[in-house]
């Protein structure tokens, strides 16, 4: 809030606060803004409300008064231009750097003989910091470390914490005992003869936040991470999968502290007698030896993987030293529940949501079932909307059709984690879902 | 690149991803649309995920694009058996065994096909079959798997056994044979056995619904053993009673009968998996049956012919006495009839039907 806030301009932000998609009021505290003088505000607003209606004249009048260019107006510059791949400026896309003597600029903001001429890609980059994204990412995507850009692989600093990641009391406290507590503790560690090394086994029905968790605790820890899955290597590694595989923890170790995150782990390290491949199972015999830090020392690396199928892991990659822990990534519980809904829920025009029932009637949903369940609802009222020509927020009843439709994907994944539980627990590597199945009465 | 869509397809199709291997397969058969290996992949796709009819879609493609391979018949007449459709199955393994003869892969799928059509020609010819297989590729445990699935068509449990026996031989790990040979064991009774063979087969591969289904089976008839031991110390306490034993006698047989069958299937429930002894519990009725009929035997020694004894307390345990005693001549006249008939069927093929191939 600016300090020199007339009580108008106060008033009017708070109610814009209150209702963030009312284009109208926000274009309206824009101009009030722009009239007090305080550009920088006005253009976040603008920005903000042209986010939501990108054809609105008014707005990309208000813009344009605000960055000081000349008005476009309808005549000259139409509001939605189809896009053009020359137009490398448009500033509804990412700005590439491109040479000055190459870049074709929309006629109607060309530069023309005595005109102020406009730096879009100076404008870009100032809007850049003020204008806020449309869906925060919740520090969920982290950016990527340049360097080495030959790589098929990213080594990224991970934002995320343990503290984003809602419910999984037991796993994060697993992973506090085996990764983030001796890490933390340095001497205690050497006095325990604890090492930095080894792996843990995140397994659970899919939809469920282990590639976040993943992601969580190389941010809690302060470590780069790398992420690796089975798609990489047969998109891009195909002939070269040893040698790619070897760069990649030979890059984590230089990296150490790393988190190296292998999804789909029953795909990289699948079952060796079920490999009718030799590509695949050569792989699993180099990924074997690189666990076992036979090509260098795996102090420091720590090694989480994820996998909707622990059964299909090959026996060999559970031993100590490689991936000896297991982690059951569960549905998320109530209060998971309800943090990933209002998540899902915090840029959306609703209206009496009980959040409550929807807590209570989404048992067994994984956190993209309810994500889904909020884009069906969403999806409703959008049409309502449209079929009635007026506007309506997303209500209980929207939720309630939503539910009828939207059933948890975890089912067919419980069924066979259920049969695993009964035939495939004889060292008690299950004993964990079993417990849970048994408590669901699932088993 | 193409090729690499290839290869691409046949890693993810050995890894489990059979829906990512078939957008592989899409991509490459954009480009070649004739071509067989990539219409068999997809038809090998389709039989992974158990969808018959979608995997004789692409076989009857790969057949169109190229009549000569036999891979492309063999897979057609996999699709086609699992369809039910066995004289079309077999048609499709002779088409595929005339194009390679010295394979070893088109006999095994006839063989099968040959089963499937039943009668006893066609066990001659599977057994030729097998045989031949078995001369190409002595050193494969398929064969050997093929052939012991012969041996049981023709009721030759021990010869079949000897035919996993050597599939385990040369894989020690080999599913079709551990399960094979539980199912060998299952069907000569010994039912522990079978069941801690189908508890490692589970162990190693715990989402086939198959070996679960065996294990089920196996539960049932571990269970149904019990009620049988129920049933013959039920039997050995009437035999007794109508004798005219005194009631020591008949006491202390129904007792030392009771307790030596209780440790004796108390030692063979805890030889059988965890896995095999939840399904055991879980199957009520047997167990159930097998606690009735030692009670009643029980209530038979202590009640029988005791002084004042009222009608009533002496006709309930004689009237059950008898049912269980119907049924259970019942079940072992069944059990008499089917092993002479196994019996008669081995030897008949052994001295006759094999004897002219």
């Amino acid at each position: 809030m600016g300090i020199s806030d007339s009580p108008l301009i106060a008033s009017i932000r708070a109610a814009v606060q209150d209702r963030p998609e009312d284009v109208p009021l926000r274009l309206h505290l824009a101009e009030l803004l722009l009239n007090a003088g305080e550009q920088a505000d006005a253009i976040t607003h603008v920005a903000a409300a042209l986010q939501r209606q990108p054809d609105s004249a008014a707005g990309r009048e208000l813009m344009s008064r605000a960055i000081g260019a000349p008005a476009a107006t309808a005549s000259v510059a139409p509001p939605v231009a189809p896009p053009d791949p020359s137009m490398s400026v448009d500033p509804g896309l990412p700005v590439e750097p491109t040479p000055p003597a190459e870049r074709v600029l929309p006629p109607a903001i060309a530069p023309s003989g005595d005109g102020p001429s406009v730096d879009w890609r100076a404008l870009e980059e100032e809007l850049s910091d003020v204008v806020p994204p449309r869906f925060a990412r919740a520090d969920a995507e982290p950016d990527p470390i340049l360097g080495e850009a030959d790589r098929a692989f990213d080594v990224e600093m991970s934002r995320v914490r343990l503290a984003d990641v809602g419910g999984m009391a037991d796993v994060k406290h697993r992973l506090e005992l085996a990764f983030l507590g001796p890490l933390r503790n340095p001497q205690l560690r050497a006095m325990y003869g604890k090492s930095l090394r080894g792996g843990l086994l995140l397994y659970g029905p899919p939809g469920c936040g282990k590639t976040f968790l993943a992601r969580a605790v190389a941010g809690e820890m302060g470590a780069r991470f790398i992420s690796l899955s089975i798609v990489d290597v047969l998109n891009m590694w195909i002939g070269n999968s040893e040698k790619n595989l070897h760069e990649i923890f030979g890059t984590a170790r230089r990296n150490a502290p790393c988190v190296l995150f292998l999804d789909e782990i029953d795909a990289l390290g699948h079952k060796r007698s079920q490999l009718q491949s030799s590509a695949m199972r050569t792989l699993g015999n180099q990924l074997l030896a690189e666990l076992d830090g036979m090509e260098g020392d795996n102090e420091g690396v720590f090694l989480l993987a994820a996998t909707n199928a622990p059964w299909d892991v090959d026996a060999a990659l559970r031993r100590p030293g490689r991936l000896d822990r297991m982690a059951l990534v569960l549905p998320p519980d109530p209060p998971a529940r309800g943090a990933i809904l209002e998540y899902h829920l915090r840029a959306r025009p609703i209206a009496n949501i009980d959040l409550n029932r929807l807590v209570e009637v989404t048992e067994h949903f994984s956190g993209a079932d309810l994500a889904h369940l909020c884009e069906t609802a969403a999806e409703h009222a959008m049409h309502d909307s449209i079929a009635s020509g007026s506007v309506r927020m997303i209500e209980q009843r929207d939720f309630e059709r939503a539910l009828r439709e939207v059933r948890p994907s975890t089912g067919p994944w419980f069924a066979t984690a259920r049969n695993v539980a009964m035939f495939a627990n004889e060292g008690g590597s299950y004993d964990e879902l079993a417990a849970y199945l048994k408590k669901r009465k699932l088993i | 690149m193409v090729d690499t869509d290839l290869q691409r397809a046949r890693a993810l199709l050995d890894v489990g991803r059979h829906d990512q291997a078939r957008t592989a397969l899409g991509q490459y058969l954009a480009s070649s649309p004739e071509s067989v290996e990539a219409l068999c992949l997809l038809a090998r796709s389709h039989q992974l995920d158990r969808d018959y009819h979608e995997m004789l879609r692409a076989a009857d493609q790969a057949v169109a694009s190229a009549p000569d391979s036999e891979w492309a018949h063999r897979l057609r007449s996999i699709a086609l058996g699992k369809l039910r459709l066995p004289v079309e199955a077999l048609l499709a393994a002779r088409h595929a065994v005339e194009l390679a003869p010295h394979a070893w892969q088109p006999y095994v799928i006839m063989v099968d096909a040959l089963l499937a059509t039943g009668g006893a020609n066609a066990r001659r010819d599977a057994f030729d079959a097998a045989a031949h297989a078995q001369r190409l590729a002595p050193h494969e445990p398929e064969v050997h798997n093929s052939r012991g699935r012969v041996f049981q068509a023709i009721s030759d449990p021990a010869a079949a056994r000897r035919s996993y026996q050597e599939a385990l031989r040369l894989d020690a790990q080999n599913p079709t044979a551990r399960n094979n040979l539980a199912i060998v064991e299952l069907r000569r009774g010994r039912t522990t056995l079978a069941g801690e063979r189908l508890g490692e087969v589970l162990a190693d591969r715990p989402t086939e619904t198959l070996y679960q289904d065996n294990a089920r089976t196996a539960a049932r008839t571990w269970g149904v053993r019990l009620m049988d031991a129920g049933s013959a110390v039920f039997l050995a306490v009437l035999v007794i009673a109508l004798t005219g034993g005194g009631r020591p006698v008949l006491l202390g047989t129904c007792l030392t009968l009771l307790a030596g069958g209780g440790v004796l299937a108390a030692s063979r429930y805890r030889r059988l998996p965890p896995a095999l002894r939840r399904l055991v519990r879980r199957d009520r009725w047997p167990l159930l049956g097998a606690a009735t009929q030692a009670t009643v035997a029980l209530l038979v020694a202590l009640l029988w012919r005791v002084p004042g004894a009222s009608a009533a307390l002496v006709a309930v345990p004689i009237l059950l006495a008898m049912g269980i005693a119907f049924f259970t001549v019942l079940r072992v006249r069944n059990r008499a009839i089917a092993a002479v008939a196994v019996f008669c069927r081995r030897w008949w093929y052994r001295l006759v039907v094999l004897r002219r191939s």
